[in-house]
């Protein structure tokens, strides 16, 4: 019974430590250690790949709605309209 | 102007190049950055004509201190740090505050120390995968506009915190718990949302 809540709460710090580097992980923005480590414990942890999963998705789905708009083609023209008054004006 | 200004002091060019040199700079590095630029003023302003305003005096800025921009470093961060200086100084005031009265509350919670501890992954990607309208686009639109610019620098245009901690002259620590904070309050919306919608 010892052994069992010892192994449950190492557990939990695991998951814990994982997931307060998820976003990092998600960010590219880890060392390859902790990289590697997350890496492991996701492959290995159903909870954590979960949130993980769910994450990347959010992710995925701004980059997705949100980056739809498209410069309107004449203001490239204004743009360049005015730069050429700007050099010969 | 001041943020200008300082930009200029702190990178201060070796060479001085002639207009037709600097013209090749420009269209070269920056004039293919139109389109993401656009789509950076359009997420600030939330509006189509201060987006085309906002972009083009982005653009005309960037040509004018052209000679201040270190050729070899990051092209994209020089021009996006113009185009929220620009968007702070001119276009900020004359906006609305878009974050909602019902909201608040949430983000008082999330600016507090409390929250960096905990992190919400309460939310299930298949909620998400049905969210295939716009309905994350309307969610972070909503955001308070530095939690709202966080999350567009860095999901949608995939910038370092590096690069962000100098687009938004902000420490790279906060970069990472204000990043930290605005998904979570932006979570808790699409919680809410799929509460309301899905059950
Ligand atoms: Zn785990």
């Amino acid at each position: 019974m010892e052994q069992f809540t010892k192994n449950n709460e190492c557990e939990m710090c695991e998951c814990e430590e994982c997931l307060q580097m998820l976003e990092l992980f998600l960010d590219n923005e880890t060392t390859l250690e902790q990289k590697n480590q997350v890496k492991f414990h996701i492959e290995n942890c159903e909870h954590c790949k979960s949130c993980y999963e769910a994450e990347h998705q959010l992710k995925n789905t701004i980059k997705e709605q949100g980056s739809n708009k498209k410069c309107p083609s004449e203001i490239m023209k204004c743009i360049q309209n005015k730069i050429k008054e700007m050099v010969f004006g | 102007m001041e943020n200008l200004e300082e930009l200029i002091v702190e990178e201060t060019p070796a060479v001085i190049i002639n207009d037709a040199e600097k013209e090749a700079l420009f269209a070269k590095l920056f004039l293919p950055l139109l389109d993401a630029a656009y789509n950076f003023a359009f997420r600030l302003t939330l509006n189509e004509s201060d987006a085309q305003d906002l972009v083009q005096d982005t653009f005309l800025k960037a040509y004018r201190f052209c000679n201040s921009f270190q050729i070899g470093t990051n092209a994209k961060a020089w021009l996006f740090r113009i185009l929220k200086n620009s968007f702070i100084n001119e276009y900020r005031r004359k906006q609305k505050n878009p974050s909602t009265v019902d909201y608040q509350e949430i983000e008082q919670f999330y600016n507090s120390d409390e929250a960096d501890v905990k992190m919400t992954t309460d939310l299930r990607v298949e909620v998400l995968q049905d969210m295939i309208g716009d309905e994350v686009a309307n969610a972070l639109n909503s955001l308070d506009i530095d939690f709202r610019t966080v999350i567009i620098l860095c999901d949608i245009e995939g910038f370092t915190y590096e690069e962000m901690s100098k687009i938004l002259d902000i420490p790279i620590g906060t970069v990472r718990s204000r990043l930290h904070r605005a998904r979570n309050v932006l979570k808790e919306k699409l919680k809410n949302y799929a509460k309301k919608y899905y059950g």
